[in-house]
């Protein structure tokens, strides 16, 4: 089986520090994989690689055998950690967006998820809490048949009724056949939905296992064995 | 999926760009009108008051919105690109040149219809005054100079006024890809990216100058040893279609720099 992201001594510096220190990691369709580490790890960038919205120092990284570009932006579904949405649009005028630039994009199960969370389609994106913002990208990217999800900190910084729906979401939603990568620090609340964890420490890949590995090897949860391990 | 970019770029900017074009003409309308019902005419010295203040006003108005209309382009360029947004927009399933290119159509769409938003105000402001009658009276007598100059020389008419007319949407281009260059370029000085698209903005300007300086340079020569009129047209026509391909490169350079920072070394933070 063909790796659907894939790097190779990956490499990426910023002015100030060294953000990934040689990188080899292949990840695998099919899987819903947490990538793990401490604030300043590398997660994001290496998620903003994958997604082409950074470029790498040195080394190679892969989606689907291609370097990024136009063509593996079609089958990735990225989520920032940030709220990226024009403000002035409203929320059909997003749906209609994306159903315009993804061939993958189901907008009829956008706009039954966002009926469910009583968000009018005439609503306009300011008139929003950041929370239904952040719920509202989410079910945007989460509506799309991708063949790489890409999730940065997808339940950081909202309240743990909205993490529950957001993780619900993400699980009844994604395609069984893609790799979900969900970048956090909150292991234990995305334990239970992950198959397989990636370890980053100091930019580079400390383990790459699954959960059941872990499990069975270290006797312990995946959050407990995480917080042994960066005990400060 | 050009298309589609250039359609939802005319949305996002029309939305800033439309109201101040309509507030041109909105203001050249009102300002007619309120000449029209002379509502003061009982004093004719506080008439001619309000209307020179409404000339004043009326002109500071089409610089503001004609410099807004380009800032606004400016600003979505930046704002839409590399800020927050660039994370939507820069992983959309399309290449770097077709965002650049809807980016550059768009604007050069908007400054073309804030040019005749502007002819247009003023068209309808001195329409049928006495400062019409002496515009007319001056495009006269422009025709019939135009007509000494050109007359031995008539193939030139054509050829000078489409280069005339290329040079408005070329200007338009260049003047805009400079911008977004810079901007690009101001990425890579990544504490102070405003700054670094400022500097990088007057470095274009200056480089593009000096290359300009030293290509006209021998047309400026020449342009001295013209003796008599029946040059001239030709000497017109030929610093007309330099500074037109001169421009068409600028443009051309800064969209190639543009696209390189998007598509080689994009950088969001």
């Amino acid at each position: 089986m063909e790796p659907i992201l894939e790097c190779r001594k990956l490499f990426k510096d910023y002015t100030s520090c060294r953000a990934l220190a040689g990188v080899d990691l292949s990840l695998y369709p099919g899987r819903i994989i947490g990538l793990l580490g401490p604030n300043g790890s590398g997660k994001s960038t290496l998620i903003k690689l994958a997604a082409g919205l950074l470029t790498p120092t040195s080394g190679e990284i892969f989606v689907a055998g291609k370097a990024p570009g136009a063509a593996t932006k079609s089958l990735v579904s990225y989520l920032p950690e940030r709220t990226y949405l024009p403000d002035w649009m409203t929320a059909q005028q997003v749906i209609d967006f994306f159903a315009d630039f993804y061939a993958d994009f189901d907008a009829q199960a956008a706009g039954d998820m966002l009926h469910r969370l009583n968000i009018l389609p005439g609503t306009k994106l300011k008139t929003m809490s950041k929370g239904t913002k952040e719920k509202v990208q989410l079910i945007l990217v989460m509506s799309r048949r991708a063949q790489l999800y890409l999730l940065d900190e997808p339940i950081g910084g909202v309240d743990p009724a909205a993490r529950d729906y957001i993780l619900q979401t993400i699980l009844t939603n994604y395609n069984p056949e893609a790799a979900v990568v969900i970048s956090t620090h909150l292991i234990g609340d995305v334990e239970k939905v992950l198959d397989q964890v990636v370890m980053l420490q100091n930019g580079q890949v400390m383990l790459c296992a699954t959960v059941d590995d872990i499990r069975a090897e270290h006797g312990c949860s995946v959050d407990t064995f995480f917080r042994e391990v960066f005990k400060c | 999926m050009l298309g589609k970019l250039l359609k939802y770029e005319l949305r996002a900017t029309g939305r800033q760009v439309l109201p101040l074009c309509g507030g041109m003409v909105a203001f050249a309308l009102l300002r007619r009108l309120l000449g029209l019902l002379q509502i003061t005419r009982a004093w004719p010295g506080l008439d001619d008051a309000l209307d020179s203040l409404g000339i004043g006003l009326f002109v500071l108005l089409l610089i503001v919105c004609t410099a807004a209309v380009v800032i606004v382009l400016i600003v979505r360029y930046y704002r839409n690109l590399y800020t927050d947004e660039g994370y939507l927009m820069n992983t959309l399933p399309v290449s770097p040149t077709q965002n650049l290119l809807a980016k550059t159509f768009a604007a050069v769409i908007w400054q073309a219809v804030s040019v005749l938003a502007l002819l247009l105000s003023v068209f309808i402001s001195v329409i049928d005054t006495h400062i019409w009658r002496q515009l007319l009276f001056g495009l006269a007598q422009m025709n019939i100079s135009l007509q000494h100059f050109l007359i031995l020389q008539q193939g030139y008419v054509p050829l000078i006024t489409i280069e005339t007319i290329l040079m408005i949407f070329v200007g338009a281009f260049a003047g805009m890809m400079q911008f977004y260059a810079a901007i690009s370029l101001g990425q890579f000085i990544r504490r102070h990216r405003v700054l670094g698209a400022v500097v990088f903005y007057f470095g274009l300007n200056f480089a593009f100058s000096i290359l300009s300086t030293l290509v006209m340079l021998p047309l400026g020569l020449i342009g001295n040893d013209v003796t008599t009129l029946n040059m001239l047209p030709q000497v017109l026509a030929l610093w007309f279609g330099i500074t037109l391909l001169l421009t068409l490169i600028e443009g051309i350079v800064c969209f190639v720099l543009a696209r390189w920072c998007l598509s080689k070394k994009l950088e969001l933070e």
